[in-house]
């Protein structure tokens, strides 16, 4: 008798719902069974977000209901994990036990919302939901300061506060109020997207210099006031603002941050670079997000993606006993939209995940102009169609 | 959708269905299956630094390409490249080349103004001879007036 395999996969975005995939397409439905839980029940295009809070996209481009997992053979549950019992073999969720073969952890980073203020002058498009109630601000604002910042070094997507500044710039712009708003970045690199080297910050600070935005860089945050409408550095610098545009401090998720076994000694998902797996646990993985700090790496979807591709021949590998594996790639492509233009960037991290004092990855900029904009929504229709072996609409 | 909305899609279709036959019977479907079994690993096969420098140099390029192809006659860049003998041109290349590659670093830096008897033995040389002739007739060509 053959006995069925059991995989979960943890997290429906960019790692674990293309693993998920990835492993279907190689299997047949009758030798594994996958099982993808995911708190939120939808896979989200994140790097969309801020297209979202703008008006560029609406929230039903560019998230998918994992439900359409059933339609490929993939069981979707919906629930939050609690625990992982990797002596067991068990994941524990709100709605009740999963046992497995092989684990696939990509459960992203946790963004702590409720450590920003509730106030109608904060927001931020690092979620969904977020971005949508974002949106209704900044149609709302005809003048004013507008600030975009970081609360933590850790944040999904390093160059988005740039991005964002841009899109914002382009947007008021077309609307004929630009001079009326003042755009300012908050940052505690020492100038914009510092932290990928001058082949990228060079060109950037000067769009930053064309577009008449501003930046108050070295500017590490402590803590912000809602009433006074100011946030407030490490050192003591002030920065008023009539809207904020913060992102919250990004963790890792609980059920991570309770397992002593699955926690790295930076304090973030335990994954080796070389084949993702804890130091503990031969049959459980990590990607995406949640390992991004342990191993050295920003957090961006394009990393989990390559990580999945992985990931998934690893785990193959496991049921199948002779699928090769698929090295690495630690090359990272980065898609802009930024309005008017658009731009791709490369950067190879091999050097940075070896040794993480290596200042910066070695980047080059492919192009920027109006035609690199597609780049960015040709990737958000192939990521979600990949996930959902095209079955999105 | 209901059968009779699902036929008339489908006769709207006809023509494309026509030539996605076409394409079958070609082969060339097969062909695109086989790249579609890769398909999700095209972009990280595509991602190395090799390529994506490449690309990117080629795009820097088109920038200045655009600028200097403004100012060719681009009709006598044509009619002059079809009367060049490429084989000769290449095999010259490549001897250049290989010179570049093997033997630049032997030719030893001037140390100083050389001897009027060592001067004059190497301005008699064939060598010299024949690059005199071959800049001679260059230097020609840039002296006719242009029509």
């Amino acid at each position: 008798m053959i006995i069925m395999k059991k995989i979960v996969i943890v997290g429906a975005g960019a790692g674990g719902g293309l693993v998920a995939s990835k492993i279907r397409s190689k299997t047949s439905r009758d030798d594994v069974e996958i099982t993808v839980i995911d708190s939120l029940g939808r896979t989200d295009f994140q790097p969309s977000y801020p297209m979202v809070s703008i008006g560029l996209k609406k929230p039903s481009e560019i998230g998918v209901s994992f439900e359409n997992f059933s339609k490929t053979g993939i069981k979707p549950l919906k629930a939050n994990v609690t625990s992982v019992d990797g002596d067991e073999r068990v994941v524990r969720t709100d709605h009740g036990d999963i046992p497995y073969d092989d684990l696939v952890l990509s459960p992203g980073a946790k963004v702590e919302n409720e450590k920003l203020p509730d106030s109608e002058n904060v927001g931020h498009f690092w979620d969904m939901e977020h971005s949508i109630e974002l949106k209704q601000k900044l149609m709302g604002l005809r003048e004013g300061k507008i600030v975009i910042g970081v609360t933590s070094s850790i944040y999904k997507c390093p160059p988005v506060p740039w991005e964002m500044a841009m899109l914002l710039d382009n947007m008021y712009r077309n609307k004929g109020i630009r001079e009326k708003i003042e755009i300012k970045v908050v940052h505690w690199a020492k100038k914009p997207m510092d932290m990928f080297g001058p082949v990228i910050s060079d060109p950037v600070s000067k769009w930053m210099d064309e577009a008449k935005i501003e930046g108050n860089y070295g500017f590490e945050f402590n803590e912000i006031d809602p009433v006074k409408k100011k946030i407030t550095s490490k050192k003591g610098d002030e920065e008023d603002y009539d809207l904020a545009i913060l992102a919250p401090p990004h963790s890792v998720p609980d059920f991570v941050k309770n397992s002593e076994n699955l926690l790295s000694q930076r304090g973030w998902l335990d994954a080796s670079a070389q084949n993702f797996r804890p130091r503990k646990y031969e049959d459980i993985y990590g990607l995406g997000d949640a390992i991004a700090p342990t191993i050295g790496l920003g957090m961006a979807g394009v990393f989990a993606h390559f990580q999945a591709d992985s990931v998934s021949s690893l785990v193959l590998n496991d049921i199948e006993g002779i699928y090769p594996p698929f090295a690495y790639n630690k090359v990272g492509l980065c898609a802009s939209d930024m309005g008017s233009t658009g731009w791709i960037s490369y950067c190879d991290f091999s050097a940075k995940i070896r040794d993480n004092s290596v200042p910066f990855p070695d980047c080059g900029v492919l192009g920027s102009g109006p035609l690199f904009k597609l780049a960015h929504s040709i990737y958000e229709k192939y990521f979600l169609g990949a996930v959902y072996g095209g079955w999105i609409r | 959708m209901n059968d009779e909305e699902m036929m008339d899609k489908l006769k709207e279709l006809e023509p494309t269905i026509d030539a996605i036959k076409k394409l079958q019977e070609s082969g060339l479907i097969a062909a695109l299956e086989s790249l579609g079994d890769q398909a999700d690993l095209i972009i990280n096969y595509a991602s190395t630094m090799e390529i994506l420098g490449t690309m990117s140099l080629l795009f820097r390029l088109m920038g200045i390409a655009d600028i200097s192809m403004g100012k060719i006659d681009q009709e006598e860049l044509i009619k002059d490249a079809k009367e060049v003998e490429w084989g000769d041109l290449f095999k010259m290349l490549f001897k250049i080349l290989k010179f570049i590659a093997n033997d630049t670093k032997n030719i030893p830096k001037p140390a100083g103004k050389q001897k009027l008897k060592d001067a004059l033995g190497e301005l008699r040389s064939p060598e010299t001879e024949y690059l005199i002739r071959l800049m001679s007739g260059i230097s020609s060509q840039l002296m006719k007036k242009d029509d």
